[in-house]
């Protein structure tokens, strides 16, 4: 239970809050406060416009790059929509493209091995799982100094002798601990790359470096192609979304079309939580509005609704690959009970559920 | 002392600037001196952490977000300070001359540790710097996983996946340790039965 994990961490913690809360501080800190302001600012100040996170930002900011980059679209460009780039055989989202045209394009040249996640896919940042049986790698992209990983992972891991990659030394390092859990990093163009052992680790270090070593160039076609099934295209996204409704009770005035028009491109997850949350906000906001007005018969519809969450099964096949299921019906629970959510600190439903699910 | 997650309203829109700093270092001095007392080993670092964070907050603060994001940002800044401060390469910032001085004087209590807890600080530190990052984030500082995306710069679904992975790669470095750990001192057992299941 995540719970226990939690616990044992915080009680591992060298210095309580209480502890600093007591720290008889505040005139220092009024007096760096009043200095800090006195500072100078670099020019008038800029006024951009306001950033917002959210879940569903999760699929507008860093995530749509990501997934919409997932595009292994296989559309015909009489498809119309998203405009796509083509080659002789296929046609590839317009998105997917740009990070694949970016990026260094490597996959594992040992058989058997294929891609099974790729949700954080961006140009400046990007990582994969490869798979081949009950072992995994995980490849990552990054836009930075390489200096500044290999000194991170030199805090944490011993160095191992180097393997040679398309041309690149790459820094081999064993992280310390019971497990053969390996890493390296060299430098691909601009980019610093790192080839990491996935969980379970179930990789020798012979088996390790010889994957490394296989790592080879492709091309945008083949990298594309490579990417994993799960991966929702453009183009089946209204299919989808209907698949991951049935069955599911939706508030009143739901919008199902908006979430059809999504022309993003995402993974399974992405999307099973944009769509999820969408019926969940809808219910709580019902639900909150009804408290307000006193409506008792349709707060406990929604309670009623959003008790059957536990049985959406796009939110069970997401149980295993992340914990947006689990808030989200820390939700349903709160609302049934005393209306308070631990997130970070326990709250009430009503403050935290919009960010908590992308509202 | 306000309590030190205690959100900023949405009701600051119009101050002026130095009233919505002061507001915001009101709130949340505590949490960013708290987060880089739990990583430093000399306290009195921790008072250039607090200022140079707070400094990037003041020069930046059309870029701190509003509401219950402003304390994942700070920590997010705070992060980053600490990379930097581990690499030498931040200037002492002689603003905190005197909160310097008044950490090395006031003696902060690190509790002795237990030996579960050397067992889960050897897991951590078995850990990649990420992973730890993210568990350390909401297990010390009780930031939800859509905060934490805020704190290191993604989204909150992908925090969440991360989270999901390095409380996996924690568990096996605990259940690795607990035998071990569970004989430390003869008496302490690590009860990391419930933990293997999510």
């Amino acid at each position: 239970m995540t719970d226990t994990l939690d616990q044992l961490l915080r009680d591992a913690a060298p210095v309580t809050d209480q502890q600093v809360r007591a720290l008889a501080l505040d005139e220092v800190e009024a007096e760096l406060r009043e200095a800090l302001v006195a500072e100078r600012r670099p020019g008038p100040a800029k006024r951009s416009p306001r950033r917002r996170r959210s879940l569903r930002l999760g699929l507008s900011g860093l995530g749509a790059a990501a997934v919409a980059a997932v595009a292994v679209v296989i559309v015909s460009l009489a498809g119309g929509g998203e405009q796509l780039g083509t080659s002789p055989e296929r046609a590839w989202a317009k998105s997917a493209l740009r990070v694949a045209n970016a990026v260094p394009r490597l996959l594992i040249g040992e058989p058997g091995w294929s891609i099974t996640r790729a949700d954080e896919f961006m140009v400046d940042e990007g990582e994969m799982t490869f798979r081949k049986g009950s072992a995994s790698v995980d490849l990552h992209w990054r836009a930075g100094s390489f200096r500044d990983w290999v000194k991170d992972r030199d805090n944490s891991a011993d160095e191992l002798p180097s393997v040679e990659v398309l041309g690149a030394s790459a820094r081999v390092f064993r992280y310390q601990g019971p497990f053969d859990d390996y890493t390296a990093l060299w430098r691909s163009g601009s980019y610093t790359m790192e080839f990491r052992t996935g969980y379970p680790p179930r990789l020798s270090l012979a088996e390790y470096r010889r994957l490394l070593g296989s790592l080879k160039t492709t091309g945008v076609d083949d990298w594309l192609a490579a990417m994993p099934p799960s991966v929702v295209l453009p183009a089946n996204t209204g299919r989808t979304v209907e698949a991951m409704l049935a069955g599911i009770p939706l508030p009143p005035g739901f919008d199902k079309a908006a979430l059809k028009r999504d022309a993003a491109v995402r993974d399974r997850y992405q999307l099973g939580a944009r769509v999820a949350g969408a019926v969940a906000c809808g219910w709580i906001e019902r639900w909150v509005e009804a408290r307000r007005a006193g409506d008792t018969a349709a707060a406990a519809e929604a309670v009623e609704a959003m008790q059957t969450s536990r049985r959406w099964p796009i939110l069970l096949e997401m149980r295993a690959d992340g914990e947006y299921p689990a808030v989200l019906w820390n939700f349903a629970a709160a609302m049934q009970g005393r209306a308070r959510v631990p997130a970070g600190k326990p709250t009430t439903v009503e403050r935290a559920y919009r960010p908590a699910l992308g509202c | 002392m306000p309590d030190i997650t205690e959100p900023m309203g949405q009701a600051d829109d119009h101050l002026s600037d130095a009233r919505r700093f002061g507001l915001l270092f009101d709130a949340h001095r505590r949490a960013v001196l708290g987060y880089a007392l739990r990583r430093l080993d000399d306290p009195q670092d921790a008072a250039d952490t607090v200022a140079e964070t707070f400094l990037v907050a003041w020069r930046r603060l059309d870029d701190v977000p509003r509401g219950g994001d402003a304390r994942p940002w700070l920590l997010g800044v705070a992060r980053r300070v600490l990379a930097n401060q581990r690499r030498s390469v931040r200037r002492h910032v002689g603003l905190a001359d005197r909160l310097r001085h008044e950490l090395g004087t006031q003696v902060v209590t690190v509790r002795d540790p237990s030996a579960t807890d050397l067992v889960v600080r050897r897991a951590l530190a078995a850990l990649s710097e990420d992973d730890r990052e993210v568990l350390l984030l909401a297990g010390w500082e009780g930031l939800s996983p859509a905060e934490i995306g805020v704190a290191v710069g993604v989204s909150g679904v992908t925090a969440r996946s991360r989270l999901h992975r390095a409380r996996r790669r924690l568990r096996a470095e605990l259940d690795a340790l607990a035998p071990e750990g569970s004989t430390t001192d003869g008496t302490t057992t690590l009860d990391l039965a419930k933990g293997h299941t999510r």
